[in-house]
């Protein structure tokens, strides 16, 4: 049915799977943001190719296989672009001195900008009233009412998934220093 | 045995990077651990065992996290739209008002990421990213092109399209129509004894326009060139010379068969879409194909392109060489960007030069250095010299001149 372009029976098979390849996308992430995007990626794939279902006979390992090489993939692209950070966090006299430049304040900017548009509702709330706001943990566990230690959790997983977002999106080693070193 | 032991034992038996992924997986890896795994999985001999734990992950895996319904929705939502506009473009067989329909996956990152990307082809990284003053060019804000184009008509005269209103172009006896930077040609009635006319449009540095032929081939011009095309086709054949660079998108017509002539070396199409790159400069024409097939004949060589194939003519060598190559990359300019994959420094600043409409001093020797990355081609002048800067090359800007130090 799906090979014939039937959406309501691939919203069906997507809300059987969604869940599965989320919560392995999330172990190998350890980033909501990043693992949504993988889930996206590997069910567009399947309905683009929905014409080859017809041969596909174990429906199952057919998706697995993508889900696998589909997480390869992103998982290579934040392999490659580690290193980076990590030099970006030896190296923080560069930020200093360039912050002005104009272009590189511009693409900081638009990419954080992106990064945090995807954070998941609570996450985004605390980092925002604490990176940009600038307040406290305990301010902030009062504002929102929740425990200090909640705040502090959704902080943590607010800079994985914009780290892990950055390191996926962001192609330049320029960029990516400078950025990295601006978050940490 | 205690628990410890044993996992030491079975820690024994796997291998390095098995021990690795297991701790990186439950968030347990020191920092060393991390790194040292991060850097096997980029080697691209480690792909197959990664790709088994990865099989083993899934194959583990039961529901125990589940994403929000909203957040599936959405996902849902993206999916089928995504799709259904990839259907439209590929059913819309008529290249008529389609706007740069393939922008690859790179430049809608690029997009979003809102500006220009630059990053240097040096493997060591370290150095290429060490401190690097910035010595802010001096190019005052020199503007990117535009679409402007000039109009020659078959007596002569000269429309600039700049300053035309949409809407009709009074040009002899053919329909002319202005719509934004698309220059469109109705088809009228075959008259076949009228006399074939023919007008040129001209792109100048720093400008760039679309035209759309009356059989309904579209056509993107690129600065610098120029196109020379009757205002009916009337004959057995289409034929069209251009300068410079051009993209065509052509309609099918087995009986017409449509004819680019580029300074002495002809591509012979049916219906297709590729690339012309006669740029003077460069001691080459270059063809690349995107769809279809092309044959492409030199006084003295000929041959057949494939799509993803470029066929190289140098004009010393008067032969044509046919290679793969990487299309995002030829079709960048039509694309809005700049983009390299291991240029040297004149193929850039060539490039830059018929952009920004500057001239180009070499003083000393010139950088024998190779670049990758892509900018966009609306960034100001002093945006892209900064960003070239950044990989160390200087620049010192004197009015429309730009000299490479």
């Amino acid at each position: 049915m799906i090979s014939q372009g039937d959406e309501q029976a691939f919203a069906t098979v997507f809300d059987y799977y969604r869940n599965k390849i989320y919560g392995v996308a999330l172990k190998l992430t350890h980033s909501t943001t990043v693992a949504e995007e993988i889930v996206e990626d590997v069910f567009l794939k399947i309905w683009t190719r929905r014409a080859m279902l017809n041969e596909i006979e174990n429906f199952s390992a057919y998706l697995f296989t993508i889900a696998r090489n589909e997480t390869y993939k992103i998982l290579k692209q934040i392999a490659k672009n580690y290193k980076i950070v990590l030099l970006s966090e030896n190296n923080q006299s560069l930020v200093h001195n360039n912050t002005e430049d104009y272009l590189i304040h511009k693409e900081i900017t638009s990419l954080l900008q992106k990064a945090i548009e995807r954070l998941p509702h609570q996450q985004k709330q605390v980092y925002k009233l604490m990176k940009e706001e600038d307040l406290k943990r305990g301010e902030v566990a009062e504002i929102l009412h929740l425990q200090p230690e909640t705040v502090k959790f959704h902080l943590a997983q607010a800079m994985k998934n914009i780290r892990t977002y950055c390191m996926l999106h962001l192609n330049t080693l320029i960029g990516f220093t400078l950025l990295l070193s601006a978050l940490f | 045995m205690h628990s410890y032991i044993k996992e030491k034992i079975s820690a024994m038996q796997q291998s390095r990077l098995e021990y690795l992924f297991n701790c990186y997986v439950q968030q347990n890896c020191s920092e060393k651990e991390e790194e040292e795994f991060m850097n096997l999985l980029s080697a691209s001999k480690n792909k197959a065992e990664v790709k088994k734990l990865l099989d083993k992950v899934i194959e583990n895996s039961g529901v125990e996290t589940s994403m929000p319904d909203e957040t599936a929705a959405s996902i849902l939502q993206n999916i089928l739209q995504k799709d259904r506009a990839k259907v439209v473009s590929i059913e819309n067989n008529k290249p008529v008002f389609r706007l740069w329909p393939r922008v690859a996956a790179a430049v809608a990152i690029l997009f979003v990421c809102g500006t220009a990307y630059w990053f240097i082809s040096n493997q060591n990284s370290r150095k290429a990213v060490s401190p690097i003053a910035l010595s802010s060019a001096k190019a005052s804000s020199i503007l990117p092109g535009g679409n402007h184009a000039i109009l020659t008509l078959a007596d002569g005269s000269k429309i600039v399209l700049d300053s035309v209103q949409n809407g009709s172009i009074k040009g002899g006896s053919s329909k002319i129509k202005k719509q934004g930077a698309l220059l469109v040609y109705e088809s009228t009635a075959a008259k076949n004894n009228a006399p074939v006319v023919y007008n040129t449009l001209t792109t100048p540095p720093g400008g760039q326009y679309q035209l759309l032929l009356p059989d309904g081939s579209k056509v993107w011009l690129n600065a610098s060139s120029s196109i020379h095309f009757p205002t009916a086709f009337t004959g057995s054949e289409r034929n069209v010379e251009l300068t410079g660079e051009g993209y065509f998108e052509v309609a099918k017509n087995k009986e017409k068969p449509f004819h680019v002539n580029v300074n002495g070396m002809q591509v012979e199409v049916l219906g297709t879409h590729f690339n012309v790159n006669a740029y003077g400069d460069e001691g080459s024409i270059k063809t690349s194909l995107l769809e279809g097939s092309v044959k492409i004949k030199s006084r003295q060589s000929s041959g057949i392109l494939k799509p993803g194939e470029q066929g190289v003519l140098n004009k010393n060598a008067n032969k044509i060489e046919v290679k793969k190559a990487d299309m995002n990359e030829v079709m960048a300019w039509k694309n809005g960007l700049f983009q390299f994959d291991g240029a040297g420094i004149t193929t850039i600043m060539s490039e830059i030069s018929r952009w920004y409409n500057v001239d180009i001093v070499y003083k000393g020797k010139v950088p024998d250095r190779r670049f990758e990355g892509k900018i966009s081609r609306d960034a100001q002048l002093s945006d892209v010299l900064k960003i070239l800067e950044l990989s160390n090359v200087k620049f010192r800007v004197e009015g429309k001149k730009i000299i490479v130090q």
